[in-house]
């Protein structure tokens, strides 16, 4: 029920779109005054959403020492009690305080943008940031990451309220402050603009991107004037000496790939199941997930605990044995699917990172260890390249995983293994588990919002698709009425019994002019004789200026319905040799041919 | 009309205050919870500071220890406290350090491969990476990290930083049989530091190892003009004259040492001392090589020839030797009455090199048999076969 409006939720109308009525009826009078706001706004938005994330990463790592200690190690109780606890508190606050704070966040402010006109309310926004850090503080095993989106959608949604805008700008500010929050969170803003375009509004439209760029840049100023302008992740730069070195990361692509399939089946498995049971038990829910992975940090793994940055970084510094990060990888999909399954409120972005890093350095180490002379490059860079696998393929944005990895290393010569082995990943788990996670998460939820990837995948038919061979008679333009007269008549003797849905006329502009042939019979009905004034003016002086459009075949099918007001059939023109016809289209071809998709 | 246009004036003046009014808000918010963010992160800053303190200084404390263990879990909760900045850095250099210590070369080699992504010009860093490379016979690559660390930056002492690197850099291209790279960068260090006896000893010891002998010598030499009273390093020297067959200066060195008084726990008493001046001297009056001079020479070959016939037939008369049976001996005895060294006097000597040639040959391979079938020799004929074995590896007296 993570998406279902909450009461606050439902707001009338007139609450989403401006605090004071009569300033919303002005907006009548300006139409101009929203897209003037609109950038400014942006920067606004992106450094509150910022503030706010740097608060709210604060807030995680002062709990994290408050209750887990300086250095949680194995066999300290408190890794065990802190999460429980933190557990019981979380389903109280979530019971009857902040209803709306369970789950990741992304699909929440997707559901904010496609359901509630991008209202996220104020309440949601501070149990968001209030719970998210608790449970992530003491010890479950969520990342920061999505609730910083939903956080800075949350900021973006308030303010643009207070201002007063339109029902369409409220919307698309959700998204703006999305990008600022998880821009300041990853402090990497491509990746965040990418993100949101990816898997949240789904295109790229001029407007929008502006502002979205603006919001996540003005984020990670403000994230940078506080953590500094260093990459959350440094490895040596690699040089592939041996191209065979790629088959490492190839098989790293295809471990990814089941991994994120392992992963993804273990959450749409144990999440529907525990919000299947009574509300008694889902109340216990978050305690026993936080007793369960207490007891994997107790019993030797405490680096699952968290968001797990800090094993990350061990990861990639070679610090594990292969042993060690093959079951580092397992329990924190154990220990991530009980902890969000739970319904405590965090995200599955650092978990997937986490994954993603252990199996990396994981097949980095057995490359180094069995195959030396093809590791050309570190452990770290095998790690680095792993968590760019497991958001391709467990999130399914395969154009940011490839900028994150990117943006938060700072390191370019990473490129070609990240491009190969997250494409060999997101294919894999494309044909493995057709729904995205989020995707299934919505459905679980009882929504459909819709699918980025496959609008992603949508393939737009073009006027190359329907087009037909010209088989309607031609006439000239430069020909007179008489002459025109005469030859549209003898085509027509040829094939009395049909009538053609429209006569094309070129023109000497090298134009067309698709007339109907009513039109046509009504001008030739004009010159009694030849001697007729009227018989001797061209025919395309007589038609008029007015031509059809000059329309290409590779241009959108979409497009061509808006014609058929006025033009019987639409010619599609060659774009190399101006006047030269690759065929036509009429109204009733595009249907078929949409009819036929 | 009037009133319409009226209206919307009044409408767009209130939009205009509107607007104005919620960007000062947006402002007053932002730095309102700017100034709010400072102050919480500006805390545990702080808090976070404290910690990566106790813990790099717990990680010190086992690093001192010798718990390399124990220091890679400090330092690394350290760091994970340590904000950006030279601390961090000292922490992941320490830590660095303890991974290398606690044998996880791969992980502290990624450490400092990281430090010298930010640091490229450090010297310490280039030279740990150089020690690391080597310990994973990285040849090139130690070499490269070994001269970016010698012309790298140090904190303080650059030059004696420097000058070590150096002398470590000479040791690896001693080990990749380097060695004239070896005996520049020896060069370069004894002339940036002309007037530190410790330096020219290990430069002297160092191009010694690197076959270099006489340059040794050199630099011996050098460091006891500096310091002429220092026994060590007078007999030192001695030792490294006469093992280039310099005796005369061997023994002059070896008289200087004698002069100086002796300090408890001398590893060469007085009377090794004394000998070891004696045996310089009588070497001298039996070296045979063509570069003395004429009648001295003919002199030590008659000598010489004497010892040599002496020591072959106490050999031949030991108890358990077969001379007719050892094909050592058994050509010696006809060779020595074909040579007649009854005849050879000094005049004889003088006017036929040939005749000295031969007598000088047939002495060092007397000696250098009998050694071989009788034993060690002592006294002269023991200083002979060092001549001898001189001659074979192609070294005459005076070093030459």
């Amino acid at each position: 029920m993570e998406n279902n409006p909450t009461p606050d939720q439902n707001l009338p109308e007139s609450a989403t779109i401006s605090g004071s009525r009569p300033v919303a009826n002005l907006e009548a009078d300006t139409p101009a005054r929203e897209e003037r706001l609109f950038l400014l706004l942006s920067i606004f938005i992106g450094i509150i959403s910022g503030l706010l994330v740097v608060s709210f990463r604060m807030a995680i790592e002062w709990l994290t020492v408050l209750l887990q200690g300086s250095a949680p190690a194995p066999h300290q109780l408190r890794l065990i009690i802190i999460p429980v606890l933190a557990g019981l508190l979380i389903s109280v606050l979530t019971r009857y305080v902040f209803p709306a704070v369970r789950g990741s966040g992304v699909n929440q402010t997707k559901a904010a943008l496609y359901i509630h006109n991008g209202y996220i309310s104020t309440r949601t926004v501070i149990g968001k940031f209030l719970l998210a850090a608790l449970a992530i503080g003491s010890g479950f095993s969520l990342g920061p990451e999505d609730p910083s989106l939903q956080i800075g959608a949350g900021a973006a949604s308030l303010i643009s309220r207070r201002i007063g805008l339109s029902r369409e700008k409220l919307r698309i500010f959700a998204p703006v402050g999305a990008a600022a929050g998880l821009a300041a969170a990853f402090n990497a803003p491509i990746s965040a603009i990418l993100f949101v375009i990816e898997e949240v509004i789904g295109q790229w439209t001029a407007g929008v991107l502006g502002s979205i760029v603006l919001a996540a840049v003005s984020a990670v100023v403000i994230a940078r004037w506080f953590w500094g302008a260093e990459p959350m992740f440094r490895v040596p730069p690699i040089a592939l000496r041996d191209p065979r070195e790629l088959l490492a990361y190839a098989v790293l692509g295809i471990i990814g790939g089941l991994a994120s399939l392992i992963f993804a089946k273990a959450l749409g498995f144990l999440r529907p199941l525990l919000r299947a049971q009574p509300q008694w038990s889902q109340m216990l829910q978050p305690a026993a997930a936080g007793f369960l992975v207490g007891c994997i940090g107790y019993f030797g793994l405490p680096q699952v605990m968290g968001a797990g940055y800090g094993a990350i970084d061990a990861a990639m510094h070679a610090q594990f044995a292969f042993k060690v990060l093959i079951l580092l990888a397992a329990f924190k999909i154990i220990a991530t699917t009980l902890s969000f399954s739970s319904g405590s409120p965090g995200g599955v972005f650092a978990p997937t990172l986490f994954v993603g890093a252990m199996l990396g350095a994981a097949i980095g180490a057995f490359e180094k260890h069995y195959f030396p002379s093809l590791a050309t490059g570190t452990i770290g860079s095998y790690a680095l390249v792993g968590m760019g696998v497991l958001f391709a393929a467990f999130l399914r944005a395969p154009l940011t995983s490839v900028f994150m990895i990117l943006e938060v290393s700072g390191n370019y010569s990473i490129i070609l293994p990240v491009i190969l082995a997250n494409t060999i990943a997101y294919l894999m788990a494309r044909a493995l588990q057709p729904v995205p996670i989020f995707e299934l998460f919505t459905h679980q939820d009882g929504l459909y919002l819709p699918s980025m990837e496959e609008q992603r995948e949508e393939s737009e038919l073009h006027f190359e698709d329907a087009l037909l061979p010209v088989t309607l008679p031609i006439l000239q333009g430069g020909q007179t009425v008489w002459s025109a007269k005469a030859a549209y008549t003898a085509s027509q003797a040829e094939k009395p019994d049909v009538t053609p849905a429209a006569i094309l006329v070129q023109c000497r502009d090298s134009g067309w002019y698709a007339a109907r042939p009513s039109e046509l019979t009504e001008i030739f009905a004009e010159p009694k004789s030849q001697d007729d004034p009227v018989a001797n003016v061209c025919l395309e002086d007589r038609l008029g200026a007015e031509r059809t459009p000059l329309i290409f075949p590779d241009q959108q099918l979409s497009s061509a319905l808006p014609y058929f007001r006025r033009w019987p059939v639409v010619p599609i023109s060659n774009r190399a040799t101006r006047g030269a016809l690759e065929g036509v289209l009429s109204l009733d071809d595009v249907l078929k041919r949409y009819q036929r998709q | 009309m009037a009133t319409t246009i009226q209206t919307r004036a009044y409408t767009k003046r209130g939009l205009v205050l509107h607007d104005t009014l919620s960007f000062l808000a947006l402002l007053a918010i932002s730095v309102a919870l700017f100034g709010v963010t400072l102050f919480l992160f500006r805390s545990f800053e702080e808090h976070r500071a404290d910690l990566a303190v106790r813990w790099a200084k717990r990680g010190r404390l086992a690093l001192a220890q010798n718990h390399p263990a124990a220091a890679v879990d400090a330092f690394h909760t350290a760091l994970t406290y340590t904000s950006d900045g030279p601390e961090e850095t000292n922490d992941q250099l320490l830590l660095a350090q303890a991974l290398a210590a606690g044998g996880h070369t791969d992980e502290a080699q990624t450490y400092y491969l990281n430090l010298w992504e930010t640091h490229p010009g450090d010297g310490f860093i280039n030279l740990q990476l150089a020690r690391l490379d080597r310990a994973q016979d990285k040849f090139a690559d130690a070499n490269d990290k070994y001269e970016a660390s010698i012309f790298g930056s140090w904190e303080d002492d650059g030059a004696v930083h420097r000058r070590n690197v150096r002398l470590e850099f000479t040791e690896f291209l001693i080990q990749q049989h380097l060695n004239a790279e070896a005996r520049n960068q020896l060069f370069t260090v004894a002339s940036n530091f002309p007037n530190d006896v410790p330096t020219l000893l290990n430069v002297a010891d160092k191009l010694q190892t690197a076959g270099y002998a006489p340059d040794a010598l050199t630099f011996l030499q050098k460091a006891v003009a500096l310091e002429p009273h220092n026994r060590d390093l007078l007999i030192q020297a001695a030792q490294a004259a006469y093992a280039l067959a310099d005796y005369a200066l061997a023994e002059r060195l070896d008289h200087r040492a004698l002069e100086e008084h002796p300090e408890p726990g001398d590893a060469v008493s007085q009377a090794q001392l004394a000998a070891q001046a004696a045996a310089a001297k009588r070497i001298q009056d039996l070296v045979l090589t063509p570069d003395q001079p004429a009648t001295p020479r003919a002199d030590h070959i008659i000598a010489a020839a004497r010892i040599a016939q002496s020591r072959l037939r106490s050999c031949l008369a030991a108890p358990g030797t077969a001379p007719h049976n050892d094909p050592l001996l058994e050509g010696l005895t006809p060779r020595w009455t074909a040579a007649n060294p009854g005849k050879a006097t000094r005049s004889v000597l003088l006017n036929d090199p040939a005749l000295e040639d031969t007598l000088t040959q047939l002495i060092y391979v007397t000696e250098q048999n009998t050694n071989q079938a009788c034993g060690e020799p002592a006294g002269d004929d023991a200083l002979l076969l060092e001549l001898a074995n001189n001659a074979a590896k192609g070294q005459g007296s005076n070093g030459k």
